[in-house]
């Protein structure tokens, strides 16, 4: 034995130490297989194949090299796994070579399931076959399916393994390397399903690389006989006695649905309809779920196609593809199933647990959802025969039926209907049953989303509030609808009130809540504070209610805000003290509260007034500096957090901010290095603009460190795209606050905006075009608040062809460029009427700052068009500013026009 | 014909026992060569007396005016003067002109201007000589004919634009500097007669210029130093003074008088030309692109000096002078119009003050003249005040003034609004006074309603000052408030208890019965402001809809004045539910107050009239408005009937198209054995007074036809009487019926044929008959030549072989067809157009002219098809915006910029816009679409017209709304998937036509029909859909699964084995 062989004995003992019981023998297995493929990758991956191919050795070992080996061609983490990939590549020819002709001979050889050289090959396919190499995997993967059954000696392993190795291929490749080699592909699948196919594992490995591989035959599915042929072995496949492969051919069928509901109709008369009603009243639950997939995807697609038609209508043109309408057909044949189904509730409900109980509710909403008033004939008399049932299973599926209903039809339809239901739904909130209870309280939160107008009729109003506040009570799930219930009615009844009342933005004076708000504040206040908060999702959704409530209130309501306030800050500061104390779960469910508690106090102070807002700011500074210097600082949410209800105190503070900032200064800047956590970063330059806004000149001390990391931030590739745009238009509200004080920075910011508006994009991509001028706006409004800036409260030249002010003079010869710029958005068909506004405000400004000087720049063709398509704009601002921009010029052109005399 | 015998023709006209025989022998003899001369010289006779001389005048002004021009050439020939007299009267004309008298010159002047239309320049190159000579000579005597000669001239220009105006603008470089030294040598004369020559001048420059500012006659550019003389002269006739002119009369008669003497009629026209100037021409922002430099020159040359002019004319009538009505208006426009420009709100800025309280003020009072005339004739009171054709008095430009004032410049607001509530406070203040204050609120109450400050006060405002004045002891005050109520419709309410109290107030003042009437008819309008603008109302209005309709329909008919049928159309619109069991007596009501104007004198004949459409406007609203309620409809009919009854026996001709509009109304949804009736009396109609009436008519025709076919069939004298009043219109030789009748006669015949089919198969031949008789006539506008052939295409269509056998010349019609497809617009005409091709294409006996033009046929379609596809893209637009009509804009921003501040100019987008689609219509018309009466045969026709320009124009036809089966959205006839399959069909049976067809099509024509044919499959697919949907969604048969799957052959397809 040389000492490659003990070599490979030995590893063939530690892999198969890998499934030891004993966790220290597992451990050091694990570490010294890390250290083999650390200090010879090559070497070690050879020996793993060997071990997979050899059928000496045990299937054990066999099983965990190829394991092993597939760990270390792919990862769940995209980074791990390109960097597998890479190195894959790098690997030399020979090994390569090697390793898969290794792989390869396995397949059909090993005597467990899953078939691990299955994974194997399929992986160092998906490597190679986008780099055009290996180009025979495919052949000799359908070979091993199509080819004489008698040739090798265990046929059907080898067909199973793979019809695997195929589906693994087709599930993770990007679909268009695999186009070309569609039909082989399908052949082998098609093959390995057919009817005569005498094995069951056969059957389900090619039905699921079917699954996986029908995003790329779209031309199979193209030409009839194909798709008959692909349609009829699917259909076959269905009524195989296996549950797996019924369950697996199911899940093509719901896919080819969506996929290629265009060329459905043939089947669906003659066999979809027919095998679904049946899947879905199966008593074994994986097929009755497929079964109602199924139909919730026709929903979802007819929905689809209903809005391609009436957008096709708004054009006068047919659509692309039209709907058949088999909801709507199938919905008398749907609707029982579906009902019946509703009544197996699970005597236990668990949360993740999915069964076809919570699919028939889904599907249900989306019939709904796509035919409309249709649904509620088939509907409603179970509903009315059902509520008082005796059977809570009964009573509750009539609930649910009636609540999945509520969206789809007309609102004004469903008004009286959900009229009707509301004092029996009332009652059943007092259900001896909590799925009752439950189910009531959710349909009780859809009526008042979707058809508020029901819930704010006085009638119905108190004693359906009284039912929600007394639900808050309740079983946590119970609870948790009835806040979500409160959110939605707080919207309902404040937008109502807003309505028809006047065309300003101003609260109302009051509204129909107005008198019970209080109430239903204090009682979500104690519900936050439930001890069982952490259950159903309860206390995130009662503060949701409680911000909604908030954000939600008419003026009469405004002690109750600033009561809250009060009750917010005590228990951020509360929690805050605790903070040390916490650790592993319970720390992920501080960071939680801590962050609703920071959302809600953001929301109650948008609705402190002015004058109180100094009388709590020293408490919520104090308590957000904590947050942000406590443990939990380090957590990217909570300094977003921290950082927004930051930026919200700032414009109720104004300049009176000033106070905290040395305490800030050094959170504020750790945010802005926080380059890894783009919403962060995003979050710290925001609070940058508005210090800057709120504190206008005051601003000065701190903006070496703001503008010095905005700059640095500009110039990293590894900052996120999307922050770039924000950035910009700091500097200019930076440029705003401090004045001629930012001339230090001048040079450098006008070079940074110079390249800045070269940005140039892929036109094709739209995603790329909004970008672009979301980058110009930026470098507008940084050119404008400079100019702003600079000019300071000094109107221009006093007089027509004076002197322009000598801190306005350092820009001039940028001018040329800027105008430049300007006349290139101008021309841009494709700017945004942001664009558009941010043009004309910086066009005003500059005439106001240079006067004559820069209305021979401005004066032309170009920017008048600009100006003309702002003043139409149907936007105020864009409107307003363009307006403004054109007096401006006009005013100027009226001084410089020699004045004549008569 | 001697002379003499034609004066003592004259002579005998004067004559009442001679005057018939007289006027008929100078019929006899007009047309005699030399007569016309004669006349001329008659009416020029020093010597001839002037009675005689006058009749001359207006005879031969008769003559000149009917037969001056000859006859075109598609005309029936008819008598004109011949070229030789022509000749002689141009020579003398003007000679005429200059030496007649006042009385006679006005006659000639028209004479001179209907030749000018025909003859001018090219056949009287003389006329502008002859005018040189008068104003060059030194003999002031001739300088008013000749000035009257040239106003005449110019007054044939007046309206006309560009090129249109080249022989103008020519003979004025000659001219206008004439003039203009006279002008200035008239100045000091300012003896009535010296003072009517100006006038004339000034009268000639307005024509000149009101509708088009020919600039290079006004100098050099940037100099202008023409037109600076021009404004010189404006300003010293506005200038001057004369003070005994200017006391202001006790007397009303005399105020009548001084503001007709020359003095003030000068200053009448100076004053419009400097308002039309600043105006039009003069407002930088406010001008199309040629007058841009322009405006600027103008409004910084010319703001301050026009400005001391016009203060000088407010000073004036501040002092209590007197200023003519006329004047004070147009010096008030041109102060509205100089708010909105920062140069010259300089100027006007510290007058501000002075022009609110001492100008503004006093005109919105109640003054003495109003009081007398409330008192006099309370009707005629209400009529001055709402008639549109008084609408710009003094008052009201003062209103809009204040208005621009206060919207447009800082500060004006507050001290207006100080000015009125000081006024309202002050218990001292008199009614007048008060009348004056509330007047003010309700000009300004616009910008008011916008502003926080002021709107959050309305409430109060109303309690403390208008529902008092409500009650005020002063008839006039109450109608002031009420008028006030009325412009705070748009009001957000704070206090719903004061929304309720506007509306008691108004109700009671409407249904009191010792109010006087103009208080109720203000209360009128206010109620209908307020059910239009908040809706809240309408629960406090419902209960008394009932007692308000008939109280209106009370004042109607006392008053008879027009706005308050729109108010009661309102109301009808607003509580259908609430009128309809009032519908039938309302309309009783209105039927007898028809009839009561009917009878009644007919002094004021056009307000008459007014009032009477109103009525029958209004009884159609109720009618429509009631369209639901069935039972409503079948009680209206018989009383609206009675009304079109009496209408159309009577030839009450100013009626028949709100007769035959209730009649299509009538006929909408069914049409019951009375309206049979009505369609007898309709042609019975057309048979007394002629096819003058036919295009109003055809909604009510093409209703009998389509809303119940059957029983227009049923009874075959129907048919023959549509036919027989088809062929009136198409075959009438007298020129009278004019294209667009016969337009809709053609129309008719398609609606006829694509409705009826073979049921009237019979008589179909005579109506193709009759499209290619007139086919072959001379037709001016290629509507009616497309809809000519539009009717042999439709029935191409129908049937192919029975208009094979009707239309003889095939090759010919086929040869225009092609040629003309592109004149076929819109979505049903292209359609239609496509069919028939299509019938044609596939056909067994092809005419010849087709093979030869088989290179075209597809390129037509293809043009057809994008056309089409244009088409239905516009009608979807259509939709979609009646559906969403009321998007409203942002407006967050746009009121905080409203003031501007002394330095800024005011930006009128909306204007500029509507100046802009103006220019843009104007130049689409200019060049209308080529019209091609002869075959062209020019391949490389179809690349030159290509332009993007022509798509705005022609998705949609007037004629489009006369709907056949063919145009109605679910019909299955559906021309892309006919063209389809045609051409597969010809693919696969008639391979060599289908080769001729196709061969020559490239690339681009190649891929529009493959487009074509997706669109096909498209919208046989969506057509299915529908269908689908219509049975209520998709039909499930195979309900078990079956017991084996077998889709295709069950083989394994080649590809995958």
């Amino acid at each position: 034995m040389n000492s490659t062989d003990s070599a490979a004995v030995m590893l063939v003992q530690i892999l198969e130490k890998t499934v030891s019981p004993d966790q220290n023998e597992l451990t050091s297995a694990l570490q010294y297989l890390e250290e083999a493929a650390n200090s010879n990758f090559p070497q070690y991956i050879k020996s793993l194949s060997e071990v997979l191919v050899h059928a000496g050795h045990s299937p054990v070992a066999r099983m965990a090299s190829g394991l092993q080996l597939k760990n270390l061609l792919t990862s769940k983490d995209p980074n791990v796994k390109a960097q597998h990939q890479q190195r894959w590549l790098l690997l030399p020819e020979d090994i390569r070579v090697y390793v898969k002709k290794n792989v390869l001979a396995a397949l059909g050889t090993e005597t467990t399931r899953p078939s691990s050289a299955a994974q194997c090959v399929a992986y160092i396919a998906v490597i190679e076959l986008p780099h055009n190499q290996w180009a025979d995997v495919i052949p000799i993967l359908v070979g091993n399916v199509t080819g004489h059954a008698g040739a090798h000696p265990s046929a059907e392993l080898l067909k199973e393994a793979s019809l695997e190795s195929i589906g693994y291929i087709c599930a993770d490749i990007e679909p268009e390397v695999l186009i070309r080699q569609s039909n082989p592909i399908l052949t082998a699948i098609v093959h390995g399903m057919k009817r005569d196919e005498p094995s069951n594992r056969v059957r389900l490995a090619a039905t699921n690389a079917l699954l996986n591989s029908l995003e790329f035959t779209r031309s199979n599915f193209d030409t009839e006989t194909e798709r008959h042929f692909i349609m009829q072995v699917v259909c076959e496949a269905t009524q195989v006695p296996d549950t797996q492969v019924q369950v697996a051919a199911l899940q093509c069928l719901v896919k080819i649905m969506s996929l290629y509901y265009q060329h459905m109709e043939f089947y669906m008369n003659q066999a979809l309809f027919a095998i679904t009603m049946e899947a879905m009243k199966s008593e074994v639950d994986e097929v009755s779920l497929q079964g109602i997939e199924f139909w919730s995807t026709v929903c979802d697609e007819e929905v689809d196609l209903a809005i391609e038609a009436s957008e096709a209508a708004e054009l006068g043109r047919p659509p692309q593809r039209t709907s058949r309408f088999y909801a709507k057909g199938a919905l008398q044949y749907l609707v029982p199933v579906i009902i019946q189904t509703l009544t197996k509730q699970e005597l236990q409900d668990d949360d993740d647990d999915w069964n076809p109980c919570k699919a028939a509710g889904v599907c249900l909403m989306l019939m709904a959802n796509c035919c409309e008033e249709d649904v509620i004939q088939h509907v409603i008399p179970f509903v009315q025969t059902n509520i008082k049932h005796e059977n809570w299973r009964f009573r509750e599926a009539a609930v649910m039926a009636f609540g999945c209903i509520m969206e789809g039809p007309e609102p004004a339809t469903m008004k009286p209907l959900a009229e009707n239901a509301l004092p029996t739904l009332i009652s059943l909130m007092k259900d001896e049953n909590v799925a009752v209870r439950d189910t009531t309280a959710w349909a009780l939160g859809r009526i008042c989303e979707v058809v508020s107008d029901a819930a704010l009729n006085p009638n119905h109003l108190p004693p359906l509030l009284e039912a929600l506040v007394a639900a808050l009570s309740a079983e946590p799930r119970v609870a948790a609808n009835a806040c979500w219930a409160l959110s939605s009615l707080a919207e309902a009844a404040y937008e109502s009130a807003s309505e028809g009342r006047n065309d300003d933005n101003k609260e109302p004076d009051t509204y129909c809540l107005s008198t019970f708000f209080r109430p239903i504040v204090d009682q979500l206040l104690n519900t936050t504070d439930r001890p069982d908060g952490n259950q159903a999702n309860l206390r995130p959704a009662a503060y949701e209610a409680l911000m909604e409530m908030i954000k939600n209130s008419p003026r009469d309501c405004y002690e109750t805000v600033q009561h809250t306030t009060l009750i917010i800050l005590q228990r951020l500061r509360t929690i805050l003290m605790l903070g040390d104390q916490t650790s592993g779960s319970d720390r992920t469910q501080y960071n939680e509260l801590q962050s609703s508690l920071c959302a809600t106090l953001q929301s109650v102070l948008r609705k402190v007034t002015p004058q109180d807002a100094p009388n709590i700011s020293d408490a919520v500074m104090e308590a957000l500096l904590q947050m942000l210097s406590g443990p939990g600082g380090r957590s990217g949410g909570v300094q977003e957090d921290a950082l927004m209800a930051i930026s919200t105190l700032t414009e109720v503070m104004g300049d009176g901010f000033i106070k905290y900032m040395d305490a800030f200064r050094p959170f504020l800047l750790v945010g802005l290095q926080n380059v890894t956590e783009h919403t962060v970063c995003s979050a710290a330059v925001g609070v940058s603009g508005d210090i800057c806004r709120a504190l206008g000149n005051k601003a000065v001390p701190f903006c070496d460190d703001i503008m010095s990391f905005l700059l640095q931030n500009l110039g990293n590739s590894l900052v996120h795209r999307s922050v770039k745009p924000q950035i910009l238009s700091v500097l200019g509200d930076v440029a705003l606050a401090i004045g001629t004080e930012f001339k230090k920075y001048l040079e450098v910011v006008l070079q940074t905006l110079l390249q800045a508006s070269n940005a140039q994009v892929d036109r094709n991509d739209y995603e790329m075009i909004d970008y672009l001028c979301e980058l110009r706006e930026g470098v507008l409004e940084a050119y404008t608040g400079i100019v702003q800036g600079l000019r300071g409260d000094w109107p221009a030249a006093g007089f027509p062809g004076g002197p322009v002010n000598a801190d306005l003079a350092l820009i001039q010869p940028h001018l040329p460029h800027i105008v430049q710029f300007l006349c290139e958005i101008s021309k841009d068909p494709e700017k945004s009427d942001g664009n558009i506004a941010a043009c004309a405000g910086l066009i005003g400004d500059l005439l106001v700052g240079y006067g004559a000087v820069i209305l021979q720049l401005l004066d032309n063709e170009v920017i008048n068009e600009l100006l003309t398509q702002g003043r139409r704009s149907k936007t105020g601002k864009t409107k307003m500013l363009s307006t403004w921009a054109t007096k401006e010029l006009r005013k100027l052109k009226n001084q410089t026009s020699a004045a004549a005399s008569w | 014909m001697e002379t003499r015998k034609i004066l003592e023709l004259f002579r005998a006209t004067l004559d009442p026992n001679q005057r018939q025989a007289a006027e008929e022998q100078l019929k006899q003899i007009e047309k005699i060569i030399g007569v016309a001369p004669a006349l001329l010289q008659i009416v020029m006779g020093q010597e001839i007396e002037m009675p005689a001389r006058q009749a001359g005048a207006i005879y031969l002004k008769n003559l000149i005016q009917k037969s001056w021009a000859e006859p075109d050439e598609d005309e029936e020939p008819r008598f004109h003067i011949h070229e030789q007299d022509r000749a002689l009267i141009r020579d003398s004309l003007v000679d005429a002109v200059v030496h007649a008298p006042p009385i006679i010159r006005s006659q000639l002047c028209v004479c001179i201007g209907v030749i000018c239309k025909h003859d001018f320049p090219g056949r009287w190159p003389s006329l502008v000589d002859k005018i040189v000579v008068y104003l060059q000579s030194p003999d002031a005597g001739g300088w008013p004919g000749a000035i009257s000669a040239l106003l005449a001239l110019v007054k044939v220009f007046e309206y006309r634009k560009g090129t249109e105006r080249a022989p103008l603008d020519e003979a004025m470089n000659l001219l206008l500097p004439l003039v203009q030294q006279i002008m200035e040598r008239l100045m000091p004369n300012v003896s009535q007669s010296g003072l009517m020559m100006q006038r004339l001048v000034l009268k000639m420059f307005f024509a000149l210029t009101q509708h088009y500012l020919p600039l290079p006659l006004l100098g050099n550019k940037g100099q202008w130093e023409r037109f600076r003389g021009w404004m010189e002269v404006v300003r010293q006739v506005l200038d001057r003074s004369q003070p005994e002119l200017e006391k202001k009369p006790e007397d009303e008669d005399e105020r009548d008088e001084l503001e007709k003497n020359e003095w003030w009629k000068t200053k009448k026209w100076a004053m419009r030309i400097l308002y039309r100037m600043f105006e039009r021409y003069g407002s930088p922002g406010g001008v199309t692109k040629e007058y841009k430099d322009f405006a600027q020159y103008y409004l910084n040359t010319y703001s301050q000096g026009a400005l001391e002019v016009v203060f000088k004319i407010m000073n004036a009538y501040r002092q209590g002078n007197f200023v003519a009505e006329k004047v004070l208006r147009d010096a008030i426009l041109y102060l509205r119009n100089a708010v909105s420009h920062a140069h010259s709100w300089k100027f006007m800025k510290p007058h501000a003050n002075a022009m609110l309280t001492d100008v503004i003020f006093p005109l919105m009072c109640h003054t003495e003249d109003d009081e007398r005339l409330w008192k006099d004739d309370p009707i005629e009171y209400i009529r001055s005040r709402y008639d549109a054709i008084d609408a710009d008095t003094a008052v009201t430009c003062g209103e809009q003034l204040l208005n621009a004032m206060c919207k447009k410049r800082k500060g004006v607001l507050p001290t207006c609004i100080q000015l009125v509530t000081q006024l309202l406070n002050d218990p001292a203040t008199s009614p007048q006074r008060k009348d004056g204050a509330l007047h003010i609120v309700g000009a300004i109450a616009d910008i008011l309603l916008k502003k926080d400050q002021y709107k959050e006060q309305f409430d109060d405002v109303l309690i403390r000052y208008v529902f008092p004045s409500m009650t005020a002891p002063f008839p006039f005050l109450r109608a002031r408030a009420a008028w006030l109520i009325s412009k705070l419709s748009n009001l957000k309410f704070n206090r719903d208890e004061v929304l309720q109290e506007v509306v008691r107030v108004l109700i009671a003042a409407l249904l009191n019965k010792d109010e006087e009437l103009p208080v109720k008819v203000e209360a009128a309008f206010a109620i209908e402001a307020f059910v239009t603008d908040q809706h809240r109302t309408h629960q406090y209005f419902q209960q008394h809809i009932g007692t308000l309709c008939l109280e209106l329909l009370q004042i109607l008919r006392s008053t008879e004045n027009d706005d308050l049928t729109n108010v009661l159309q309102k109301l009808v619109c607003a509580f259908v539910n609430e009128v309809a069991p009032l519908a039938n007596s309302i309309c009783v009501h209105l039927a007898q107050t028809f009839s009561q104007i009917m009878d009644g004198a007919g002094d004021t004949e056009g307000e008459k009239t007014i009032v009477a459409m109103g009525l029958l406007n209004t009884m159609e609203t109720i009618l429509v408005v009631m369209e639901e309620q069935p039972e409503v409809c079948l009680q209206l009919e018989p009383i609206l009937l009675q009304v079109v009854t009496v209408i159309l026996d009577k030839s009450i001709m100013e009626f028949y198209e709100e007769a035959f509009s209730l009649i299509a109304s009538l006929t909408e949804k069914h049409i019951t054995p009375a309206m049979w009736q009505v369609f007898e009396g309709l042609y019975r109609v057309i048979e007394r007074d002629g096819t003058e009436f036919f295009v109003e008519l055809m909604p009510a025709l093409h209703n009998y036809i389509t809303v119940d076919t059957e029983a227009f069939l049923q009874d075959p004298n129907r048919l023959l009487a549509i036919c027989t009043v088809i062929k009136k219109v198409l075959m009438d030789d007298s020129a009278e019926v004019g294209e667009e009748a016969e337009c809709h006669a053609a129309k008719l015949i398609e609606v006829l044929i694509l409705q009826c089919r073979h049921r009237i198969q019979n008589v179909i031949p005579s109506l193709l008959q009759l499209a290619l008789e007139r086919l072959a006539k001379t037709i001016k506008t290629s509507e009616l030549r497309t809809m000519c052939l539009q009717v042999v295409v439709a029935s191409l269509y129908h049937d192919i072989n029975l208009t094979l056998s009707v239309v003889s010349s095939m090759d010919a019609f086929v040869k225009q067809w092609i040629a003309d497809t592109d004149c076929f617009l819109g979505l049903h005409d292209r359609k239609i157009c496509v069919l028939g091709l299509c019938a044609l294409l596939q056909s067994q006996n092809k005419p010849a002219a087709l093979q030869e033009c088989s290179k075209e046929i597809l390129p037509s379609l293809i043009l057809l098809f994008d056309g089409l596809k244009r088409a239905y893209a516009a009608k979807a637009l259509e939709n979609a915006e009646t559906d969403s009509e009321e998007e409203e804009e942002d407006d967050e921003y746009c009121e905080v910029e409203e003031v501007l501040s002394t330095d800024e100019d005011e930006i009128d987008e909306e204007g500029a816009e509507y100046l802009e689609t103006l220019e843009r219509k104007v130049k689409t018309t200019q060049s209308p679409f080529p019209m091609t009466a002869q075959i062209v045969d020019d391949e490389d026709e179809d690349d030159d017209d290509d332009d993007d320009d022509d798509y705005s124009t022609g998705e949609e036809t007037a004629l489009e709304c006369y709907a056949t089966p063919l145009d109605d959205e679910e019909c299955p006839v559906d021309e892309y998937i006919i063209f389809k399959d045609v051409l597969i069909n010809l693919e696969r049976n008639d391979p060599t036509w289908y080769t001729a067809l196709t061969n020559s099509l490239n690339e681009d024509q190649r891929k529009s029909v493959q487009e074509i044919f997706t669109l096909a499959d498209q919208r046989k697919a969506a057509a299915e859909s529908k269908e689908i949907l219509k049975r209520g969604g998709y039909e499930f048969r195979q309900q078990d699964v079956p017991s084996s799957f077998n889709f295709g052959n069950g083989n394994l397809p080649p590809t995958l084995s």
